[in-house]
């Protein structure tokens, strides 16, 4: 294919508008950074560790502290933080980096929290203290059917809107549907 | 105090509103949907809390919970909305970069 090579140096206003005009034609903008796959599976990864926590639970929920094992949470806390920094390596992602934030604030007594440089990603809220998954399950207060009903409609809530966004990120034109935990 | 659905809703979306901005329209169908599906939670916790068949450190643990997935759905509202707006300017570009290359029958610009 012949194609003309073109020098706006030297050549005044116009020809440089023109110019400016070309190079932003040639131009994609990305807002957001781009799909993740490894942090789709990932966090569907946490979703499933969550889900065999709540069945063992289910299993003792007159007293949940007979459920507790630390090593659940623990290998959640590193899936979480090699998630996040795999998210935080990535430009224009901060809203990635946030809703893993707040998973870890569902989930985890004494979760990662933010170092404070920058302030589009929540602190640990003071509410959020004692009311952790983790720590939830280390009380002896009985859980009913329906309480453990509700938590799982929440964390399936949680986790379906941490895919949907990333899913989003596959430049779709619609909120993506995601499929039901497995 | 009273857990009023629709209020809270209403707070929810106009929240979603402000992180979507001007995409809101084509967001309002579906984060109703999500959102409607939260409050309903809310609503039954608090439900349960009035009628006492909830412990208060049940009711504060679910309730908590439930925030945070609020908050949670709000960041994916305005990602989603950022994708959008994303594509508007994008789509505009490829209007300019036709024209353009119509217009100049294939130049390189260096």
């Amino acid at each position: 294919m012949l194609v003309r090579l073109v020098s706006f140096r030297g050549r005044g206003p116009g020809a440089c508008a023109l110019g400016l005009l070309l190079i932003l034609a040639g131009c994609a903008v990305k807002l957001i950074a781009d799909y993740d796959e490894k942090l789709d599976i990932g966090v569907t990864e946490i979703q499933r560790k969550v889900e065999k926590i709540l069945t063992k639970i289910q299993k003792s929920a007159s007293d949940p502290s007979k459920a507790y094992d630390v090593a659940d949470y623990d290998a959640i806390r590193e899936d979480l933080d090699v998630l996040r920094t795999r998210a935080s390596s990535v430009d224009k992602n901060h809203l990635t980096i946030a809703a893993l934030y707040r998973v870890g604030y569902a989930l985890l007594q004494d979760p990662p929290t933010p170092d404070g440089s920058d302030p589009r990603l929540p602190a640990l809220p003071a509410a959020a203290r004692g009311n952790s998954l983790q720590e939830r399950n280390q009380s002896r207060g009985r859980l009913a059917a329906e309480d453990l009903s509700e938590l799982r409609r929440i964390l399936d809530s949680l986790f379906q809107s941490v895919l949907r966004l990333e899913l989003a990120k596959k430049r779709g034109d619609r909120i993506p549907e995601t499929d039901k935990a497995p | 105090m009273a857990f009023d659905v629709d209020k809270v809703l209403g707070d929810m979306l106009k929240a979603a509103e402000a992180a979507a901005k001007a995409q809101w329209p084509k967001l309002r169908a579906e984060a109703t949907e999500q959102f409607k599906t939260l409050a309903q939670i809310g609503a039954r916790i608090e439900a349960r809390k009035a009628a006492g068949t909830i412990t208060e450190e049940n009711a504060r643990f679910l309730m908590w919970q439930y925030k945070n997935a609020v908050e949670t759905e709000l960041l994916t509202i305005q990602g989603v909305a950022t994708v959008l707006v994303e594509q508007v300017i994008n789509a505009a570009l490829q209007v300019l970069r036709a024209a353009v290359s119509e217009a100049t029958s294939g130049w390189v610009v260096v």
